[in-house]
């Protein structure tokens, strides 16, 4: 009889646990099946928004609209051909430069002058 | 009696207790029914209004937006297009279209009056027709900005809803029109690229073009400028590969912004460097010399008698600027005589002529990334010898300035076939340029008489500091009506550069150029389009970073050639280049 009685409580604890566990289990599964589905949301909102921020930057980028820009706001121009060169040493000293004999002159001696 | 008696009390006390059990057991199996249902209830309580309920409060507000509505999945978000430096030229976006269910309009004349303040450029007569239809579902206005949903929520009005929709986007407006082309609103493509490579970015892959965008614009930005200079009324220009043929820009002028391509004229939609044929003139000598010299045992010292035109039945061939005197090979090719080259074509015979021209790719329909391409306009074969004499100095064929370039790759890198491409291959997968269409001593030979056009010859003008450019004129007089005129004419250039080893082709067309004050009244190749390549060549320079210094003027290889120039008078400033 006593044998009985706690077989039967045991057996009623175990029924009562595992559905405590298995009620965990499938309400941590649907929260995780939820926080999955709102991740995968928010992932594709936010390969949304890079993809609009990807095209606003080309957008932006227009060559033509930097090159005004440039030419209004820095004051510079397309170098001339003969500018670019491989090798640096060619460069003369700052001595050689003669003031006013071209535009890229004048910052240099005026540094010169006033030291 | 004992037993009997026992056996009977067992039996009336066996059976109270079976009824007593049968009752109790109920109860009690009904009193656990009860007891775990509200278990159940009072745990699915709990489940609902503790558990879950902390879960729902993350962000409500950003999961409202628009962007949550899907595009429905049967479409495949078309792939978007790079250019070969990855950077974005077509892409396509999730927008906001917006609808409105008439049966749920109160006030019409409201809503149209609150629609026309939130989306300015709204077509007010199609959306009053939407607004009163007799049915649930009607579209107000397809892609709207974010800015004008934001405006359409704030009037709140049920009746309106928004569903997701794709729309391609061209960052970069009008500076590909051509090459790129664009897709209907279903993305079907339609042009250009999207056409051409339709089945690839409609299976949701990315294309790789082969244009450089900083050249592109560098291109389009030279050409529009020749044309403003000469009041033209088109343009084209293009920066090939001379070893690959990939091309690294490709402008066609005018042009029209992708984004609105439905609002573009016929033509500013015409593609004038792969699907428009023209004359392109003198441009031709560069492959009847080419010709000449790979199939005759000619040097330059070989001398053509131009002192009088030719007459060839009824047609006379005269030279435009003319010398009217004996000319050597690199003579001819310089001051671009017709006479001499109809000279040296007739040499070459018209069966060979039209062979050579075959293998570089000018006589067929050129195979291309691009479906719109144009078919050259060569005369029947077999070439008489007016025909022969002709074509010899590009007269009476047409062929696109893309093909022209191509051609003019061929004869510079070496001479090895190039076929021009606009999309990167995977590696492996490329074009192959492994067919040779002619020697590599003609090819040198060529190479030194382009840069000999361009020091000392009506080339002049395409002579960028620090480069060694060569390249060849081409003026062609228009054929309107199937009359010449001399008003009207196709000026172009065609350079490569460095010319010891040429990596790049360089052309510019321009479409009835004006002479101006600094031309001298001039519209031709040498005032027109000299200048745009010379211009092109330079940004180039800085964009590629191609030092300067590499070129020794002393070096120069058209040196070689000096002995054979024997001109009476110095270049004088006006030169008149045909």
């Amino acid at each position: 009889m006593r044998v009985a009685f706690f077989k039967y409580v045991v057996v009623i604890m175990l029924v009562v646990l595992s559905g405590a566990v298995l009620m965990e289990v499938s309400q941590r599964v649907q929260r995780a099946e939820r926080e999955i589905s709102r991740l995968d949301r928010k992932i594709e909102r936010e390969r949304e928004r890079v993809r609009i921020l990807d095209a606003e930057w080309a957008y932006l980028n227009d060559p033509a609209r930097l090159e005004a820009m440039a030419r209004a706001g820095l004051e510079m121009s397309s170098p001339e051909a003969g500018a670019l060169i491989s090798n640096t040493s060619t460069i003369p000293d700052i001595d050689v430069f003669v003031e006013g004999a071209s535009s890229m002159t004048r910052d240099i001696s005026y540094q010169k002058a006033v030291p | 009696m004992w037993k009997h008696a026992r056996h009977r009390a067992i039996f009336i006390d066996g059976e109270k207790q079976c009824k007593g059990s049968v009752a109790q057991n109920r109860l009690s199996m009904l009193g656990v029914f009860f007891v775990l249902a509200y278990m159940v209830l009072g745990l699915r309580l709990m489940e609902l209004s503790i558990v879950q309920g902390n879960m729902l409060t993350f962000d409500l507000s950003n999961d409202a937006e628009m962007s949550d509505t899907m595009v429905s999945k049967i479409v495949e978000r078309r792939g978007a297009v790079y250019d070969r430096n990855g950077f974005l030229l077509a892409t396509t976006l999730k927008t906001p279209s917006l609808f409105v269910d008439p049966s749920l309009v109160i006030n019409p004349e409201q809503l149209m009056s609150d629609l026309m303040v939130a989306i300015p450029d709204l077509d007010a007569e199609k959306a009053a027709r939407a607004i009163m239809a007799k049915n649930r579902f009607g579209w107000v206005k397809h892609n709207i900005t974010p800015e004008q949903q934001q405006n359409i929520l704030e009037i709140g009005n049920p009746a309106l809803g928004f569903e997701a929709e794709y729309k391609r986007f061209y960052p970069q407006g009008r500076l590909f029109s051509h090459m790129l082309g664009y897709t209907d609103r279903d993305g079907l493509g339609l042009s250009g690229v999207e056409r051409g490579f339709d089945d690839v970015l409609s299976a949701g892959d990315d294309v790789r073009m082969t244009i450089d965008l900083r050249l592109q614009h560098v291109v389009r930005r030279e050409v529009s400028k020749a044309m403003s200079d000469f009041t033209a009324k088109a343009g084209a220009g293009l920066i090939m590969d001379a070893r690959t043929g990939e091309v690294l820009a490709g402008v066609s002028l005018p042009d029209y912004d992708l984004n609105m391509a439905g609002e573009a004229k016929d033509h500013e939609k015409f593609n004038r460097l792969s699907l428009g044929t023209y004359e392109l003139g003198s441009m031709f000598k560069i492959f009847s010399t080419a010709a000449l010299l790979e199939l005759h045992d000619v040097g330059m010292s070989y001398t053509f008698d131009a002192r009088k035109p030719i007459k060839v039945g009824w047609h006379t061939i005269n030279d435009y600027h003319a010398q009217k005197r004996i000319m050597t090979v690199p003579e001819v090719f310089m001051h671009s005589s017709n006479i001499g080259s109809a000279m040296m074509g007739k040499m070459v015979g018209g069966a060979a002529l039209r062979d050579f021209y075959d293998d570089l790719g000018l006589i067929e329909r050129m195979s291309f990334d691009l479906k719109e391409v144009g078919k050259p306009l060569i005369p029947d074969s077999p070439w008489r010898d007016s025909t022969t004499m002709t074509v010899s100095y590009g007269h009476g064929l047409a062929t696109t300035p893309i093909q022209m370039s191509a051609a003019v790759a061929s004869v510079v890198n070496g001479g090895m076939a190039v076929s021009p491409s606009l999309v990167m291959r995977n590696k492996g997968q490329g074009i192959k340029n492994d067919v040779r269409v002619l020697s590599g001593e003609t090819s040198e030979k060529m190479r030194k008489l382009l840069r000999l056009t361009v020091t000392k010859g009506t080339g002049r003008n395409a002579g960028a500091e620090g480069f060694a450019v060569g390249g060849k004129t081409g003026t062609a007089e228009k054929s309107v009506n199937g009359k010449y005129r001399r008003d009207k004419l196709i000026s172009s250039f065609v350079g490569a550069f460095p010319m010891d080893n040429p990596r790049y082709v360089v052309m510019v067309m321009v479409d009835e150029p004006k002479g101006n004050k600094k031309s001298y009244g001039y519209a031709t190749a040498g005032w027109v389009a000299a200048p745009a390549v010379k211009r092109i060549v330079t940004s180039m320079a800085s964009v590629l970073g191609l030092a300067s210094d590499q070129y020794d003027p002393a070096q120069d290889i058209s040196a070689d050639l000096m002995p054979y120039v024997h001109d009476r008078k110095k270049g004088g400033k006006k030169l008149a280049s045909y």
